[in-house]
């Protein structure tokens, strides 16, 4: 009862912050990289600035919306790539077995055995532009062999049912019986464990902007929070908003996933 | 003659390789389903009756090649089924159906009952048309004695009865002329299996399929088939005409199984033959007749020599040595 309570309240965040992200160009009343000079740190509260300004006098409430878009597209977009990775390597792995089977989920382990972030730093920064797509292409790159075990295990178990059978007595086709039948009932834990994902993948985004391997064209949470780090005692807003924002969205995140998790009813291993 | 029979097999058999431990060098086989030979003819129900675990579901699936055959042909429609052929195959499944056990189990969880009927008709092009396609499903669902109501609805809200009658109007949306029915009624609460049973025989009647009904429910096999095979252990021991069959059964196995039928007249009903023991292993069935460490007919011969199947009486076909004796008082 109390994970219910608790996965509806972070279902209603999200929607508020997605809302927000989308309404972006209205709830920012400047454009977000605007600066306007001599209003420099000014606190939350003042006058037209609702958040206060960062030391480049730019308005932080514009400047958090706006990175919301991006954590939101950052986020969901290595959500997609991730299900479409995971999907066709444990749903073929799982359906068909055999030799498919070994040679998939070795190449899986494999995978598995390289630590993400040292990956995920040194494959985005092999790259002389740097932008949000090549950071979406490594998260899922380093992500997807977790997700596509859990697909492998869950076609196993499925394909065994007798509607599957009933399928292939009317003549469907291998292919259509993994799509069709076995890929619409393996999607409550892709939904459970994609929902814990997409919070991963927003704190990976943040943290590599921080680190000063984000899009630095972006306007990314992380560049705010790193943009506060020198001007933490005079200025703790500019870090603490954007922070904040990045501990809303993965809690209820996190939140709604446990809440599916229960409602879905996909066992706990998941 | 020949052009009568829509499906024939000769000399069936069905292994299955029983992997015993890694360093095991003797591969040994489950043998469920062993040199049998019938065929169904055209119109008619041929009834497949035995214990469980005799092979009869398995003699379903291989006739319709769901699992290839370890050996032995098919005949459909006279023509050699060849595994490897796909545009044959692809004609089989159009042209025959299956019936399952469990319509708990095998309908897609997640689809509506309009979508469950149309999707074999849609995906085999048979009704190209939209609106005419919508036509027969809804024609089908009212066929099989459901409503219009029934149409929208997914098969987790439907009844074990609904949902057996949604089954069979998917398997007879393609307008196949075989259809493998197996324990059709096996799962469905007793009260709506006579429901279940009448449609399979006016869909028959009104489409002219042939059938294959397996079931282990005497009674069923009486009230719908036109002949009946009775197996025992992968073998068949017993085919006739159904009444023949009911009315002097000659292999002492058919013999055992009649007087098990449970009859509303208690006190009437004949004499109960018992064969003691329970049915063999089939990694490794007994040498000569099946039935002999069971039989109380049984002799030396029964036990070093397999019987064949031969034609005792026209159209009643017997796998025993002694068919004529008597059961020992």
């Amino acid at each position: 009862m109390g994970k219910n309570k608790a996965a509806v309240v972070g279902g209603s965040v999200l929607v508020i912050l997605i809302i927000a992200a989308i309404l972006a160009p209205i709830i920012a009343p400047y454009s977000p990289r605007e600066m306007s000079y001599g209003n420099e740190l000014l606190p939350p509260g003042s006058e037209g600035y609702l958040l206060g300004t960062t030391s480049l006098a730019q308005d932080v409430l514009s400047y958090v919306v706006y990175g919301l878009r991006i954590s939101l597209y950052v986020g969901f977009g290595t959500l997609l790539l991730e299900v479409a990775l995971a999907l066709t390597v444990g749903g073929l792995s799982g359906y068909f077995g055999g030799v498919i089977d070994e040679l998939l989920m070795r190449f899986t382990e494999i995978v598995m055995t390289i630590p993400p972030i040292i990956l995920l730093i040194t494959g985005v920064s092999m790259f002389g532009t740097r932008s949000l797509e090549i950071i979406i292409l490594f998260m899922a790159l380093v992500n997807w062999p977790w997700m596509a075990r859990v697909v492998r295990a869950e076609i196993m178990s499925r394909k065994q049912e007798p509607f599957i059978e009933e399928g292939r007595s009317m003549g469907f086709s291998e292919l259509y019986l993994l799509v069709r039948y076995i890929f619409p009932t393996v999607l409550s834990p892709v939904i459970v464990l994609g929902t814990l994902d997409v919070a991963w993948f927003i704190l990976y985004e943040a943290t590599l902007s921080f680190l000063g391997l984000g899009d630095p064209t972006s306007t990314s949470l992380g560049i705010l929070v790193s943009m506060g780090r020198d001007v933490l005692t005079s200025g703790w807003w500019v870090s603490f908003i954007p922070a904040f924002l990045i501990f809303l969205l993965v809690i209820s995140l996190n939140l709604l996933g446990d809440g599916l998790r229960d409602a879905l009813d996909v066992r706990e291993n998941v | 003659m020949k052009n009568n029979k829509v499906m024939e097999v000769k000399n069936l058999k069905k292994y299955f390789p029983q992997n015993e431990g890694l360093f095991s060098w003797d591969q040994r086989f489950i043998k469920a389903v062993d040199e049998v030979s019938c065929y169904v003819n055209q119109g008619e129900i041929l009834g497949v009756v035995g214990e469980s675990g005799c092979g009869k579901t398995t003699l379903g699936r291989t006739v319709l090649l769901l699992t290839p055959p370890t050996s032995g042909t098919i005949y459909f429609q006279g023509e050699k089924l060849d595994p490897n052929n796909k545009k044959q195959l692809k004609n089989l499944r159009i042209k025959t159906s299956l019936i399952f056990q469990d319509p708990y189990l095998a309908l897609h969880p997640i689809m509506t009952t309009r979508n469950l009927v149309a999707e074999p008709v849609r995906y085999h092009s048979i009704i190209a048309d939209r609106e005419e396609r919508e036509r027969r499903v809804e024609e089908l669902v009212i066929n099989v004695g459901l409503t219009p109501g029934h149409l929208e609805k997914y098969s987790h809200e439907l009844s074990g009865g609904e949902k057996q009658r949604v089954a069979i109007a998917r398997a007879l949306s393609t307008d196949p002329i075989f259809v493998v029915a197996d324990e059709p009624v096996a799962a469905l609460d007793a009260s709506i299996q006579a429901g279940i049973l009448n449609l399979i025989k006016e869909m028959k009647e009104e489409l002219g399929f042939s059938c294959l009904l397996i079931s282990h429910d005497l009674s069923i096999v009486r009230y719908l088939c036109t002949r009946v095979l009775v197996m025992y252990a992968g073998k068949i021991v017993e085919l006739a005409e159904k009444e023949l069959l009911f009315e002097s059964p000659t292999h002492p196995y058919t013999k055992a199984l009649l007087s098990s039928i449970p009859t509303p007249t208690p006190k009437q009903s004949g004499e109960r033959l018992i064969l003691q023991g329970s049915p063999p292993s089939l990694l490794n069935p007994p040498s000569g007749c099946r039935l002999n460490p069971r039989c109380p007919l049984s002799e030396d011969l029964c036990k070093t020599e397999e019987p064949e199947l031969t034609e005792t009486d026209t159209d009643h076909l017997v796998a025993c040595h002694f068919p004529d004796r008597p059961w020992p008082e």
